[in-house]
């Protein structure tokens, strides 16, 4: 809602129920769903059922939109590739796998005129099939844990639109390995479960679940590329270690937001008070701690009593 | 107290939340309403989010004593109550009185059976009637809630003293509601606070 309230503003009923309609018709939109919330809940309830084979999962599964990103945008600000799907796997040894190739490429949309944030288009979406495999560059992926890959990359090509015209012209790839004892696949979302190990070149996270979109999927605009819950995000230099609710991976800017902060240990100390609506952003050697807006006073309130 | 008629089996959809598939795709359609009633009650988006988180962890742990003839919705918002009573109780924040919180309840519960029955979301609804709203009202209403200025800063970019600012966002609030209540088609009747 407007941070402009106070919890103590007295609105009558009626007035209260538009006021809060309005408030998260502004935070969420017409669609109005909440994905990080729908993502938090499924975590803490259907998500922690026993592990379910990974092939009756996603056959039971499939009719489900349950984790699905809206499917007709056709608007994303990021560009994904995608490397590899893992097949089914047995054994303790053989955990399912999936390697996730991002790629940001930039193209000037010299066509369009100036014009205001408002008034922007959405960025338009391209996807082509990528005939190579991509290679890993980092040493933690390149050593790591691998089962048999098998190509499957694709690439998408974003035209971004005039409020973004100022980002850097250079394309960027990031690269994520994700192991887990089991994945669940909904017809537009891969959900992975138990022991979830995410490592990036940056990064490694370990999370009780985490959710990508499936490869060839056009995402929407607000749709989560990557969404993991209860994380403890390591990195080695400069060693940091912070402990979150949950963690959503920005493409556009590399960085990794969490929230629900439990704590964050850096060489300098350790930081242990997150307000609820603190955003944690780790990015690259530099973080942030973004707070809830600050409150202000729109109009006093009526003192009733 | 304006009652509403519920149709359990168009409002559950045949889903049964004691199913966790169906339970997911309950957690899908409503929590939007929820979050709208959560916030309605908190006035707070974060306290509201984990209500509603809370509510519906609540509802699965207890979906074998949930009677599958019952309404959801109905069934949600009671564990959304409590648990802002509990957040109230702990916060010892300002409490509404019955007769708003039930004005409130009434207020999603209608919208929660409209959109069953015309599939008509509330913001759908809510667009239309800003479409409305006069030129003056609508301005205000998008520099205080979509661009999240302070009453004050609206005031400096609209150019208008700080009590009509209020007095704006006041009316304007009030017109939506009436409009939203002629959209939903039943107008409220509830008894004056």
């Amino acid at each position: 809602m407007n941070a402009n309230h106070t919890p103590d503003d007295h609105l009558p009923g009626g007035e209260r129920f538009v006021d809060a309609a309005l408030s998260e018709h502004a935070r969420l939109g017409r669609d109005g769903r909440d994905d990080e919330l729908i993502h938090r809940i499924l975590l803490e309830t259907v998500n922690r059922r026993p592990a379910v084979p990974q092939d009756i999962a996603a056959r039971r599964l499939q009719w489900r939109p349950w984790l699905a990103a809206g499917s007709a945008a056709a608007a994303a600000l990021v560009a994904l590739g995608f490397v590899n799907l893992s097949t089914p796997w047995s054994g303790r040894q053989t955990r399912p796998s999936e390697e996730l190739h991002f790629t940001v490429r930039y193209l000037e949309n010299s066509s369009t005129p100036p014009q205001s944030v408002a008034s922007a288009k959405a960025p338009q979406l391209a996807a082509k099939a990528y005939p190579e495999a991509v290679s890993l560059k980092s040493p933690a992926l390149a050593t790591g844990f691998s089962p048999a890959l098998t190509p499957a990359n694709y690439e998408l090509i974003t035209t971004l639109g005039p409020s973004i015209d100022s980002l850097p012209a250079a394309d960027r790839h990031e690269n994520f390995r994700i192991t887990a004892d089991e994945s669940l696949t909904s017809a537009e979302r891969r959900l992975y479960s138990g022991n979830v190990v995410i490592e990036h070149s940056l990064y490694r996270i370990e999370a009780s679940a985490v959710s990508v979109p499936v490869a060839g999927r056009t995402l929407a605009v607000d749709a989560p590329p990557l969404l993991a819950g209860n994380v403890t995000v390591t990195q080695e230099s400069p060693r940091r270690v912070a402990h979150a609710k949950s963690l959503r991976f920005d493409p556009l800017s590399g960085s990794m937001v969490l929230s629900g902060v439990d704590s964050f240990e850096t060489e300098g100390g350790k930081l242990g008070r997150f307000a609820p609506d603190d955003l944690l952003v780790l990015h690259g050697e530099s973080f942030s701690v973004e707070s809830a807006r600050p409150v202000k006073y729109a109009s006093p309130p009526n003192v009733t009593r | 107290m304006h009652l509403f008629p519920i149709d359990d089996r168009l409002q559950n959809g045949d889903l049964d939340p004691r199913h966790p598939g169906d339970f997911a795709l309950l957690v899908e359609r409503h929590h939007r309403d929820l979050l709208v009633y959560a916030v309605a009650l908190t006035r707070s988006d974060a306290t509201a989010r984990d209500i509603v988180q809370e509510s519906f962890i609540v509802a699965y742990e207890k979906a074998s004593l949930f009677d599958a003839n019952r309404d959801f919705a109905t069934w949600m918002r009671g564990i959304v109550r409590n648990k802002w009573r509990e957040w109230l109780r702990k916060n010892k924040r300002y409490d509404l009185n019955d007769i708003e919180l039930a004005r409130i309840d009434a207020d999603i519960a209608l919208w929660q059976t409209q959109r069953v029955h015309e599939d008509n979301s509330l913001f759908d609804a809510l667009e239309r009637c800003l479409d409305r709203l006069p030129r003056t009202l609508r301005s205000v209403i998008d520099s205080f809630y979509y661009e999240g200025r302070s009453g004050e800063e609206v005031a400096d970019v609209l150019q208008l003293a700080p009590a009509a600012v209020r007095k704006r966002l006041q009316r304007a609030r009030t017109l939506l509601k009436q409009c939203l209540d002629l959209k939903s088609g039943q107008p409220l009747s509830l008894p004056e606070s």
